[in-house]
């Protein structure tokens, strides 16, 4: 396209803006980014913030009047028009991104008979492009990968044409958060993230894994050492009461998102891929100043919480696409580090069926797959995707140098000769077990890790300490995400023996990153959570021996001992750090504010209750809590539907060690960590 | 805990969580009926026929889990081409699968809308056929139930042209006697 031709559209919308138009007519649905200016009116709070050149899409949903379609368009911010060519650094590269290829409009173009209904609206049907609910001419219209420099408020308006000349538009408004520059920078950062630890979750783990003497703690947690600390409000783009999604991407983009979706704003198509993208803190450190990063979870990889840090997508379940993805788009995160469960999604699946699965048990499938439309790919630089649920994902992530660890043994022996530059480690088919059935495994009793099919997987504090060994060999630091994901899974349970020693295992973790920044002092750690999970609070301490209690499975109320009654627990601890047994005579004792229905034995089940993500559960765990000890236990009615307990909207506390870690003190924002962190890595700490 | 008291909780599991369905709910009702007497497990079931195997879904595979994923046991692939038992539940499938239904080790629902969010599927699902009524489905059926016939192992497409099935099982007369009178049409 020649310069003329390609200036063309802008000078004709700038004519057009600055003309006597016509009346505005039709209605823009949707202006993202989100905004209360253009959704209330109201010019505060500013909900959209970006970091000065953090990329984001913009994206409109416009709805023309009957009989008309959208022939233009243009964003402005601050009045000035947004297209310009963007040269932006791809793989070392510095690449040139044509305004023109960045852009898209899509309408219905599927069939109509399928896709619009008799009164004319959209029917979101397979198939089909758009949503349900909108008028067969709506438009969704999106500028891919803009990023702005000026600190400040921003105005940004939307202005589009339709067939008959007449034009619609809307205004909301973004900020970009300056940086301060002139201090120390972090070069590594560290979040430690406790999928849905509270306050509770703490102290439960303090009281089992220190004890108390006299109302004082005989110890710490490795986080309770932490000098700073804060709390941290978690709700999400739609509701107070966040998912991991948003709860985990909220702190790494800085924006708020929708429940269930990751790294993008909501939209009006049914493409789970095409949302408009946010920049991810490890992207954008990558591309500015070559960080690598590193995802360490005992979840599957593909869950919520470690995709939220390099995945932009509407729908955390499609775990092809998601697990493709991370490898694609290394060039984009500079992913060098990927550890977890999850293998089913890396194994081929030629036949494309996963009812019954291959022999192999793999999960993929095309139907959850990804394919990148042209703008998103020009604009981004992203790799377009393919639908390819026979890709040998492993065989392809070593092929990109990455060394493939199924078990702690291999994950020893990599690092037996020299640290690996790039390391995967898949240690399960979906979740890892958790540490109380792999400590079990551990001294002896393998009834739950045999059975899974997984006698040899790491702890999380091992997996960080490999982790950091890999990411610290790149001289411009990292980024590194590790999770303990299992705080929350067995919290939804309500397993009160279960999740105190997640938190345990992930004290641990903790302890080896404060000793790396110990020995590093340009690194930053900082221990959250993306919500608190069950509403969990310790009541008090059993009046009754353990004995007691497993004679009496159903003794309900009558063996809770509150106040003074409860006393101080006192457990004992093993060498390997982990508590010899939970039943112990006067044994802390959960209770749930969140709570499904269960039946309460204040003792534990010998398997882990069913994870429905987990397909290699073993039949003869519990199918779920409102079943688990039916008939043995004392019914507890509870608050919520279903039968497990949910997410809270509880603010939770983060605690910081290191260089800057003296800026999370307060009440904040989960987005404001993404500013603070931001500011730590580029501006530094004076 | 031992495998024989892990038989046995599983048992007493499996026989409490009969009907509850542990994967997704679906918006399409899916017809369920108790199993019949002639399928139905209700206690522990004796010895199996002359000639004939228990087959455990936990024996299909090779244990530990290999690092490029599942791989058939020498059980499995021993008892093809001969008659085995299985004890199972059936999956509860929407729409209802053609010529037979899945067998599974824990009680699940597949839907065909959401299958591609389906990854609580155990691996291991066996494929029990219904030769005699190619074209006709099979109502839930809650429960733990027991399958008898001729193990089948390798890659076969359904009818449907939409799976592929890796172990099957082609039911004795009795089993698919019992089968056949509850097949209708889709």
């Amino acid at each position: 396209m020649s310069t003329l031709s390609r200036h063309a559209p802008l000078a004709l919308a700038l004519a057009s803006l600055l003309s006597s138009a016509p009346a505005l007519a039709g209605t823009v649905s949707r202006l993202t980014p989100p905004s209360e200016l253009f959704a209330s009116g109201a010019e505060a709070p500013v909900i959209a913030r970006f970091l000065p050149g953090q990329r984001f899409d913009l994206q409109a949903t416009i709805q023309p009047d009957a009989g008309q379609t959208i022939t233009s368009f243009e964003f402005y911010v601050d009045g000035a028009p947004t297209r310009r060519d963007q040269v932006i650094p791809i793989g070392g590269e510095l690449v040139t991104i044509p305004s023109t290829a960045a852009r898209s409009t899509v309408t219905e173009t599927g069939a109509a008979a399928t896709c619009v209904n008799a009164s004319g609206r959209t029917t979101g049907a397979s198939g089909c492009k758009l949503v349900a609910g909108l008028p067969s001419n709506t438009a969704v219209v999106t500028q891919r990968a803009y990023s702005h420099m000026e600190p400040g408020v921003h105005a940004l308006k939307i202005v589009a044409w339709q067939s008959d000349g007449s034009r619609i538009s809307a205004t909301g408004n973004f900020e970009i958060v300056g940086i301060t520059p002139g201090g120390t920078v972090a070069k590594n950062i560290i979040i430690m993230l406790g999928d849905g630890m509270g306050a509770s979750h703490r102290t439960a783990a303090r009281i089992m894994s220190k004890g108390y003497a006299q109302g004082k703690a005989k110890g710490r947690l490795a986080m309770d050492t932490f000098p700073v600390s804060g709390m941290v409000m978690t709700a999400s783009l739609n509701s107070i009461v966040t998912d991991s999604a948003p709860g985990m991407q909220n702190y790494v983009n800085g924006n708020k998102g929708n429940n269930n979706e990751e790294g993008v704003f909501p939209d009006d198509t049914r493409d789970a891929f095409d949302n408009p993208r946010i920049e991810y803190l490890a992207e954008y450190l990558h591309m500015l100043q070559g960080k690598s990063l590193g995802i360490v979870t005992t979840s599957d990889v593909f869950d919520a919480t470690p995709a939220a840090n390099a995945i932009h997508t509407s729908a955390r379940g499609n775990g092809t696409g998601i697990v493709d993805q991370f490898l694609d788009d290394r060039h984009l995160t500079g992913l060098t580090v990927l550890m977890g469960g999850g293998r089913k999604w890396f194994l081929p699946n030629a036949g494309d069926s996963t009812s019954p699965q291959p022999l192999n048990g793999s999960q993929r499938r095309s139907s959850n797959d990804y394919v990148l439309p042209d703008d998103l790919v020009a604009g981004w630089g992203a790799s377009r995707g393919a639908i390819d649920p026979g890709r040998d994902l492993i065989a392809d992530f070593e092929g990109a140098g990455y060394t493939y660890t199924p078990d702690r043994t291999a994950l020893d022996a990599a690092f037996a000769t020299r640290v690996p530059d790039k390391l995967l480690g898949l240690y399960a088919f979906s979740n890892m077990n958790v540490a109380f059935d792999k400590v079990a495994g551990r001294r002896g009793n393998g009834t739950v890790v045999d059975a899974y099919g997984f006698p040899d997987q790491p702890m999380l504090d091992e997996m960080t300490d490999k982790a950091l060994k890999v990411l610290a060999k790149n001289p411009n630091g990292f980024v590194a995400m590790i999770e303990a994901a299992s705080i929350d899974k067995q919290s939804h349970l309500m397993d009160s023996d279960r999740w105190p020693l997640e938190v345990i295992e992930f004290d641990r973790a903790i302890a080896v990153a404060k000793r790396f920044a110990e020995q590093n002092p340009d690194t930053i750690v900082i221990v959250t959570a993306d919500h608190e999970c069950s509403g969990a609070a310790i009541i008090g301490a059993a009046t009754v021996t353990a004995a007691a209690l497993e004679a009496d499975p159903d003794a309900g109320q009558s063996v809770v001992g509150v106040y003074e009654a409860a006393k101080f627990p006192k457990y004992t601890i093993a060498g390997d750090g982990y508590p010899v047994t939970t039943v112990i005579d006067n044994r802390m004792l959960i209770g749930y504010g969140a709570n499904a229905d269960r039946y309460e034995t204040w003792l534990p089940t010998v398997y882990p209750t069913l994870d429905s993500q987990q397909p290699f559960s073993p039949s003869a765990s519990p199918a779920n809590p409102s079943v688990r000890n039916q008939g043995a236990g004392f019914l507890i009615t509870g608050q919520v539907g279903g039968n497990q307990a949910v997410h809270t909207a509880t603010d939770i506390p983060l605690s910081a060690y290191g260089r800057g870690a003296a800026a999370f003190t307060g009440v904040f924002d989960n987005t404001d960590v993404f500013f603070k962190l931001g500011q730590i890595a580029i501006g530094g700490v004076q | 805990m031992p495998r024989s008291i892990a038989a046995q909780a599983f048992a007493l599991v499996a026989l409490l969580s009969c009907g509850d369905v542990a994967a997704h709910t679906h918006s399409e009702p899916v017809e369920s009926r108790e199993a019949p007497r002639a399928l139905a497990v209700k206690k522990e079931l004796g010895a199996p026929p002359k000639d004939v195997v228990d087959l455990k879904f936990r024996d299909l595979f090779a244990m530990p889990v290999g690092p490029r994923g599942l791989e058939p046991s020498d059980t499995l692939k021993a008892a093809a081409g001969k008659r085995v038992r299985m004890v199972g539940f059936m999956v509860q499938q929407s729409p209802a699968t053609l010529g037979g239904f899945l067998l599974s080790p824990l009680p699940v629902a597949s839907g065909d809308a959401d299958e591609d969010l389906a990854d609580d599927l155990p691996p291991g699902l066996v494929r029990v056929e219904l030769p005699s009524h190619p074209d006709r489905v099979l109502p839930h059926l809650r429960g733990l139930i027991h399958v008898t016939g001729t193990l089948e192992l390798g890659a076969q497409e359904s009818r449907e042209g939409t799976r592929i099935s890796f172990v099957r099982i082609v039911p004795d007369r009795k089993t698919e006697r019992a089968l056949a009178k509850l097949a209708h049409a889709p």
